[in-house]
């Protein structure tokens, strides 16, 4: 509680000097009635307030939210009520329009946005560098595989399992956290990367992981016998079902509490702590989240595949990981949607031209990306979602400069 | 251990053993290598005072403010009280969550984040939703955030920042930035407020506005503030009480009047006479 608590302004006023304006700017204009915008209820109807008015009055702007929940809404805008709208039939529809190679690709995108988003959780929100995505989805995936291939559970409570392991791992591997960042911790995780490698490399260790190179069960159910997934569309259902969810959870984290402390970490750990966040367990707590999700995606990604081997979970995977992040933009999950789709398209395009006009020039692909990546990097540090925002903000205040 | 007075350096004051202080130390040293940052200092500080550490550089007031909030470990032997409670193992965040709160010299801000997301995530710390009502949002999660943010925005709007609200903190001129670490630390709703030179760098105008916000919050909410300056007519003005240290040590401690009266502080102090 606060000393001069205003009481006659219970209602969020997010657009305080927004509402201020029209009454400024044109006093003239503006009748007794419509010219107290500040102080009464400012949130209320405005837009509608404002035109029936009269002509040539200013265009209504700001944020004119009446709860502070609507404020924290998904879907705030009619034009995001719209594009939402046109959105949902699209991934319905894409199996009817998409052959059997685009469709792949497309299910391939949803597993990676899967990983990618569980890399932004730890590296976007709490800026933990993790160099273990390889790793992380293989042992996802030798997990889930064990655990369809051996109890019969099913399709879901593998993912879990596998998931929840990848969790505990990614925790262990966090805890040198509680000393070392940055680069340091970097350093352990792709320690990581690569004792996982020789881990599942070695079939001395089959009692564990259940042999290198495994063929994924055909036909499993979601759980137990029901639900069996056999065909590429209903993979892309299923993928495409899980995506959606992660996304949400996601898009949930990022406008709750939790990721704000993510990211006081990632600005700040100094001051943090002394505003009274325990640094080292958020981390943990990061580890944790996104470990889960990429040892989803892993799981994922063996179903996708059919087949598992250490060859598919290399640090080669990891890069291509980051590449997707950082062209993104970290820090938004729009942003990693937007990087994983255009790199994997983007790839493919690459592959097949690779493929046409010189086979042998392996190496053009890792180099084009790697280019990419320092071009993102010098031009727009924060990706290409900011660095469409900041073209619709200079768009929005076109002919000003601010 | 007694309750008399510690040092037989010090003056007359108004001196509260540290264990009925609101926040107080007892025997603290700090000592950096061969250097010591903070030499034997005791304090106690009673609920709603308003008081200013002062002295020159290097005499270790942000040191002893770090040992007080937890971000160093006083050597062997010192103990920190807070609100009658020793909090000597406690680690800064619990501390800060108990009630403590602090701003910095250097400003240490979410400097990419606008002034909502600076507040609100402090405010996070104190009323957080478990993760998976976080994950769920609607329900439980939503609630919580939605009664956060009608408490940030309540501070946001008593400090009168509602014109930063969505700017990022970076682009912010100083004295608006020195006002959005306060808000922050007041989204901790503390008990003890301690200011690392919140003032410097501030222009007249900027100052006056601190000072405003924090003689109200000190008056009307009986906030307790420890406030470490070097604008000396600012702290005779705002502050009861001082406390001067020199070399890691207190030399004075008591009125505005006497202090500043006092022929050592004024010597080792302001150089004058």
């Amino acid at each position: 509680m606060l000393p001069n608590e205003r009481s006659d302004r219970d209602e969020p006023t997010d657009a305080e000097p927004a509402d201020a304006e029209p009454a400024d700017a044109e006093p003239t204009d503006a009748e007794p009635a419509d010219a107290e915008p500040a102080d009464a209820e400012p949130t209320d109807a405005e837009p509608a307030d404002a035109e029936p008015a009269g002509g040539g009055r200013l265009m209504p702007c700001g944020e004119y939210f009446t709860s502070y929940a609507d404020r924290m809404g998904l879907v705030r805008w009619r034009i995001e009520k719209v594009a939402l709208v046109l959105a949902i039939p699209i991934p319905l529809l894409l199996p009817l329009l998409l052959g059997g190679g685009a469709l792949s690709m497309v299910t391939r995108i949803f597993i990676f946005i899967i990983a990618v988003l569980g890399l932004h959780v730890i590296l976007g929100y709490a800026g933990e560098i993790v160099l273990a995505q390889g790793a992380f989805m293989a042992i996802g995936a030798y997990a889930s595989t064990r655990i369809v291939a051996e109890t019969g559970a099913g399709l879901i409570p593998g993912m879990l399992v596998g998931g929840l392991l990848t969790a505990a791992v990614a925790v262990l591997f966090g805890l040198p956290s509680w000393r070392v960042k940055g680069f340091y911790i970097a350093i352990s995780t792709l320690a990581l990367q690569f004792i996982a490698l020789w881990f599942f490399e070695n079939n001395e260790l089959a009692f564990i992981h259940g042999g290198s190179q495994q063929n994924i069960p055909r036909d499993v159910g979601l759980v137990g016998e029901y639900v069996t997934i056999s065909s590429a569309t209903e993979q892309y259902f299923f993928v495409f079902a899980v995506m959606a969810l992660f996304v949400l959870l996601t898009l949930n984290l990022s406008r709750t509490g939790i990721a704000r402390i993510f990211r006081g970490i990632h600005e700040n750990d100094l001051s943090s702590a002394v505003l009274g966040i325990d640094v080292f367990r958020n981390k943990l707590l990061a580890y944790a989240i996104g470990g889960f999700m990429i040892g989803v995606a892993g799981s994922l990604y063996s179903l996708y595949i059919g087949f598992i081997s250490p060859d598919y979970f290399t640090i080669e995977l990891t890069l291509e990981h980051y590449v997707m992040l950082l062209l993104g933009g970290m820090g938004r999950v729009w942003g990693v949607v937007l990087g994983v789709s255009l790199v994997t398209i983007v790839q493919d395009e690459i592959r097949e031209l690779l493929l046409t006009y010189a086979a042998d020039a392996t190496a053009l692909e890792p180099l084009f990306f790697g280019v990419l990546i320092i071009v993102v990097l010098a031009v727009e540090p924060k990706g290409l979602l900011a660095g469409l925002g900041q073209i619709k903000d200079y768009l929005r205040k076109w002919p000003y400069a601010y | 251990m007694s309750t008399k007075e510690p040092q037989t350096r010090l003056r007359a004051g108004p001196y509260v053993p540290p264990e009925e202080a609101m926040l107080g130390c007892r025997n603290v040293t700090k000592t950096f290598g061969a250097i010591t940052a903070c030499d034997d200092v005791s304090i106690g500080i009673d609920e709603g005072e308003w008081v200013s550490i002062v002295g020159p550089n290097g005499a270790g007031k942000t040191t002893l403010l770090n040992v007080l909030n937890g971000f160093y470990d006083p050597d062997t032997g010192g103990e920190i009280f807070f609100d009658g409670e020793d909090v000597t193992t406690d680690p800064a965040h619990r501390r800060a969550r108990k009630g403590l709160g602090r701003t910095f010299q250097g400003l240490e801000l979410f400097e990419e984040e606008d002034v909502l997301e600076n507040v609100m995530t402090v405010q996070a710390v104190k009323e957080r939703p478990s993760l998976l009502s976080a994950l769920v949002f609607y329900g439980a999660g939503r609630g919580i955030e939605a009664e956060n943010m009608r408490r940030v925005e309540e501070i946001i709007d008593y400090l009168e920042l509602w014109e930063y609200r969505h700017s990022t903190v970076s682009s912010l001129p100083l004295g608006i930035q020195r006002r959005v670490d306060l808000a922050r630390t007041l989204a901790l709703d503390p008990d003890v407020l301690l200011l690392d030179e919140a003032m410097s760098g501030l222009t007249f105008d900027e100052k006056y506005d601190m000072v405003r916000f924090l003689a109200d919050l000190n008056e009307a909410e009986d906030l307790t503030l420890v406030m470490i300056e070097h604008d000396l007519e600012v702290v005779t003005d705002v502050s009861g009480r001082m406390i001067v240290l020199n070399k890691g040590g207190v030399i004075a401690r008591g009125t505005p009047e006497d202090v500043t009266a006092d022929p050592e502080v004024q010597n080792i102090y302001t150089g004058v006479d």
